[in-house]
């Protein structure tokens, strides 16, 4: 008997290796394992057996049943692909189904990416209202009245007392009434312009006024604020160069170059072939500015900077009309 | 400004070739923003800020490249042959408004011979952008861009009188210029008068009656110092700005009135064949009272964080024209009286910074030391974290973020509004789309719609966080809304057909961005009119913990119209500040129910003139603080169940008990005393 399972353990393994589909183990099953099966037969022999030996080949069969059955499941587990197919009617190509998004829009992913770098600088975000007076706009900026510097910032008026901000740097003047140094902000918001709109110029547009003021800030540390920020925005091999310039409310003033993000500063069309693309003004906070908030120029030293929301996105993501942006195509936005 | 390089090293030698120049002085503050060849020179154009008028000569820019490069600067020769005569004719020269004009010159010049412009300086000009004239028109004009000094030439026996005066307007006067035009004067405007009448308007334009002409023999020549802002004024008012008006209201140096004269008169004798005659007029102010400016090394590193040697800083002030007396670490400084820009010690570390290079000054980086935690670190404020957490949720149920102008024409804001008077006009507005400041989002929003439906974009769900501008009590409000639109076809895909957007879509949106921050806070909606909103539609006031937040509806037919929109389009204003003090009540746990809850089922069929809400509240109201959960999960109309005027409903009511389980028969009661509350408000019960 010992001899007839070996038999039988060696035929049922090779007709399970030899098998192709899982129809015919399915039928290899029944034959081995099944009512009729052989196995089925020995145990019925077993009652002719001796009562001692009974226990050790009922062991053995069991055994050599679970063998197989495991065999056949190990088999059909390798035919495996086949077997999920078979049984499966759908088209598992179709697409997935999700729930469709909108988007952000660009303007404002920018503006809340250059927000995010500032928080992480120390700085703290503050809005201020668009709708200012003479003073906040110009007065408290040290622009004086009748000069030609005012003609930059030319304005829309609502009355004799009141207009819409040319800058956000009338939120410096906001919060330097208010609190005292040491501070640190970040001013983002609309700005308007009586300009004629094309691809480059738009009526209202988004700036982003950013201010420091401490005992001990330098020059220097304005480059080194403004490395940070344009390598965070523009990627880690921006270059950046500051170029004297003239601001009302700050002295000494620059204008912040960056490498040509295009061509890399070689010269392209979008940087009229200079290589360098202007981004930025900024500077030391003007002492008329620190007299007209009631701050003692002579302990605290500051500088602000400010840019323009609309250029910068249109450089980051090579965008060549202004306009687009207040269009609202969904086909642009979309993109973003 | 353009200049000439061939001009300049007639008084800076430059060594650098075209490019190097220009970036040198690009990072010098003298931003070069275009190099031409022209005639075997180069022409530079340059941008002069407002704050330095020294340059807009070349001898001011040759000055600056002398600085900025470490080469010698010198100036032309200026001292004019002597006079032959004396005082034979009659001039009288008189500053009335002495405010208007701060110095006068006058110089009579005899035996002029108008004629040909030597060849070099034609060319020069011409190279320049500048029409050659006549011989001393042109020198005027040359002595303007060489040394900054705008001049006049005027034919002196045109002159009534033989006298000048300098004075305001009067009311009615009148000027022929010399650009043939009839100008009516203000009161404000600066003129030259003879004794009769206004010959110029001062620093702006000349008159034509005393215009030199070929036959002029004696002529008259002006430099002077007139106020900028009155020749700005003017030159704003008339929509003139002239080489003359350009420099004088940047303000021209006082000491240059004479230097101006007297260039000019060198090169009448040389070009011209005048002869000075006399008399020579020169009345008003000589110069400014000289500032002296302190300043040390440490001022110099606290401001731009490096300091050059005393050595280097000397010779860099002096370089730009300053008189330097240094004691150790400490200077003291007398800016140049053409440098009326140079007022305090920033402006003197400003011409250090520009000339070392500011790409010479180090990158660092601000070490915070160890402060009391005061007003410098502070949170970023909620409403702005709420309002970007509110764009993101919006954006995640499908809804795209826009951007609009804040300014809208008349036109506009009366397809909205009937009234058209509360609006804000701006008072300067260079278009009509630029007339009014919004009163609501939903203007812009429609307008974007219709962009999109116009370019066969027909689904638009967007939003806008922004302001709208009201007055209120003579007092400008701004206040922040958002704006929801939705139209055209909803979310949908090969499973799940897709139907249009319809007010429940909106009414859905708005109350998950509620739920989502806040679930237990309830949206209760009031009918509402609303000037641009169907007042057949649905027309609501959102309302969130007993107070209005905003509105919400479907456009008015009138609006749809106008933009040609096909469609239902439904829109939302809410006010971001009430909806945020809404959402942001902060949360509290509750247990968890420690005993198993017990649904039941209700379909009804009732007149329409019920609403859902009322139902929902009379199932609350009779079931009491059992009932957890009243929830609809279906509405159906089948005529053959459901007569004309009624609809069916059908809702789930959860029933809870907080400290044992519920019993059967204990919710059986309550759901038959629910149902007969419903059947006395008219509701035939279908199943249960």
């Amino acid at each position: 008997m010992k001899e007839t399972l070996a038999a039988l353990e060696a035929s049922a393994f090779s007709e399970i290796e030899q098998a192709t589909t899982s129809k015919l183990l399915e039928g290899l099953r029944i034959k081995f394992l099944g009512r009729h099966s052989p196995l089925a037969a020995i145990l019925k022999e077993m009652a002719t057996l001796p009562p001692e030996e009974r226990p050790l080949m009922g062991q053995r069969t069991n055994i050599l049943k679970e063998k197989i059955r495991s065999k056949i499941d190990e088999k059909l587990k390798a035919l495996g692909g086949k077997h999920g197919g078979e049984s499966s009617s759908e088209d598992l190509m179709l697409p997935g189904l999700f729930v469709e998004t909108g988007r952000r829009h660009p303007l404002s992913q920018v503006i809340h990416e250059i927000c995010d770098i500032f928080l992480t600088l120390g700085f703290r975000i503050v809005e201020g209202p668009e709708i200012e007076t003479e003073y906040y706009n110009f007065d408290a900026l040290n622009i004086p009245k009748s000069h030609p510097s005012r003609d930059t910032f030319d304005t829309f008026y609502l009355d004799d007392r009141w207009l819409l901000r040319s800058q956000t740097s009338t939120v410096q003047i906001r919060v330097m009434e208010k609190e005292k140094p040491p501070l640190r902000i970040v001013a983002p918001g609309r700005v308007f312009r009586p300009d004629a709109v094309d691809a480059s110029h738009s009526f209202m547009f988004h700036q982003i006024e950013g201010l420091w003021v401490d005992k001990d800030v330098r020059f220097s540390d304005l480059k080194g604020i403004l490395t940070l920020f344009t390598r965070r925005f523009f990627g880690p091999k921006t270059k950046i160069r500051f170029r004297p310039h003239f601001f009302p409310f700050t002295e000494p003033s620059a204008e912040v170059d960056i490498s040509c993000i295009l061509c890399d500063g070689t010269g392209c069309r979008v940087c009229s072939q200079k290589g360098w693309l202007e981004v930025l003004g900024a500077g030391m906070v003007h002492p008329n500015v620190f007299r007209a908030v009631g701050v003692d120029s002579r302990r605290f030293r500051g500088f602000a900077f400010g840019m323009g929301v609309e250029r910068l996105t249109m450089l980051k993501f090579g965008i060549d009309d202004i306009r687009l942006f207040f269009e609202n195509d969904l086909r642009f936005l979309k993109q973003f | 400004m353009k200049v000439s390089l061939e001009w300049l090293k007639e008084f800076v030698q430059i060594r650098l070739p075209v490019e190097k120049l220009s970036e040198r002085l690009t990072m010098g503050g003298l931003e070069v923003t275009k190099t031409e060849k022209k005639e075997g020179d180069t022409i530079l154009e340059i941008e002069i800020t407002p704050n330095r008028p020294d340059l807009l000569s070349h001898i001011g820019i040759a000055r600056d490249i002398a600085a900025l490069t470490g080469m010698r600067f010198k100036l032309p020769s200026h001292h004019p042959l002597r006079a032959h005569t004396r005082n034979t004719l009659p001039l009288r020269i008189s500053i009335q408004d002495k405010k208007g004009c701060l110095r006068y010159i006058g110089k009579l010049f005899s035996q002029i011979e108008i004629g040909e412009t030597p060849a070099w300086m034609k060319e020069r000009l011409e190279r320049l952008g500048f029409r050659s004239v006549n011989n001393v028109v042109d020198i005027t004009n040359y002595i303007l861009l060489e040394e900054g000094q705008p001049l006049h030439a005027f034919d002196y026996d045109r002159i009534e009188g033989g006298a000048l005066i300098i004075r305001s307007a009067r009311r009615g006067e009148t000027l022929l210029t010399i650009d043939g035009v009839q100008r009516v004067l203000h009161t404000e405007d600066l003129v030259i008068a003879d004794a009769e009448k206004p010959v110029a308007l001062a620093g702006v334009l000349g008159g034509k009656a005393t215009e030199l002409g070929p036959a002029t023999k004696r002529v008259l020549l002006e430099s002077a110092y007139f106020d900028p802002i009155r020749i700005r004024r003017t030159s704003k008012r008339l929509g003139i700005t002239t080489e003359s008006s350009y420099r004088f209201e940047r303000g021209v140096s006082l000491e240059g009135v004479r230097r101006g004269a007297d260039r000019a008169s060198l090169l009448f004798q040389k070009w011209a064949k005048g002869e000075w005659t006399g008399p020579f007029k020169d009345l008003g102010k000589k110069s400014f009272p000289t500032k002296r400016i302190s300043i040390s090394l440490q001022d110099l590193d606290r401001t731009l964080g490096i300091s050059p040697s005393v050595s280097k800083t000397r010779a860099f002030l002096e370089a730009l024209g300053c008189r330097v007396n240094a004691r150790g670490r400490f200077f003291r400084i007398t800016p140049p009286s053409f440098r009326r820009d140079l007022k305090e010690s920033v402006d003197v570390a400003e011409e250090i910074g520009r000339v070392l290079g500011y790409d010479h000054i180090p990158v660092t980086v601000p070490l915070r030391k160890r402060t009391s935690l005061g007003k410098d670190i502070q949170p970023v404020g909620v409403e702005r974290v709420t309002t970007e957490q509110i764009k993101d949720f919006l954006v995640s149920q499908g809804l795209f973020e826009v951007v609009t102008y804040s300014l809208l024409s008349r036109a506009l804001l009366k397809v909205f509004f009937s009234d058209d008077t509360f609006a804000i006009p701006v008072r300067n507005p260079i278009s009509l789309e630029q007339e009014l400041m919004r009163p609501s989002l939903i203007l812009r929003l429609a307008e974007v719609a219709a962009h999109n439906h116009h370019r066969r974009v027909e689904k638009v769900p967007i939003f806008e966080v922004g302001p709208v501008y009201e007055k209120d009590g003579g007092l400008y409000q701004e206040r922040k809304k958002l704006g929801i639109l939705l139209s055209g076809e909803g979310p949908g895909n090969w499973r799940t057909k897709p139907s249009s957007y319809d007010f429940f879509d909106l009414k859905g949106r708005c109350e998950a961005l509620v739920k989502s921050f806040d679930a237990s806070l309830e949206c209760v909606y009031q009918k509402k009119m609303v000037p641009f909103l169907s007042p057949q539609g649905p027309s609501m006031a959102l309302v969130l913990g007993g107070r209005e937040v905003g509105i919400l509806g479907e456009l008015a037919p009138s609006v749809t119209h106008f933009f040609d929109l096909k469609g239902k389009i439904v829109v939302a204003e809410l006010d971001l500040s009430e909806l945020i003090r809404a959402i942001s009540s902060s949360k509290k746990y509750a247990p968890l129910p420690k005993y198993p809850s017990v649904r039941r089922d209700i379909s009804l069929i009732i007149g329409k003139e019920t609403s859902s809400e009322e139902l929902i509240r009379a199932i609350r109201e009779e079931g009491g603080e059992w009932v957890r959960e009243v929830s609809l999960f279906d509405t159906y109309s089948d005529p053959r169940v459901v007569p004309a005027g009624s609809r069916g409903l059908s809702y789930r009511i959860e029933f809870l008990h907080p400290d044992r389980t519920l019993t059967d028969e204990e919710v059986n009661e309550k759901y038959q005393a629910i149902l007969e509350t419903l059947k006395r408000r008219g509701a035939k019960i279908r199943s249960n």
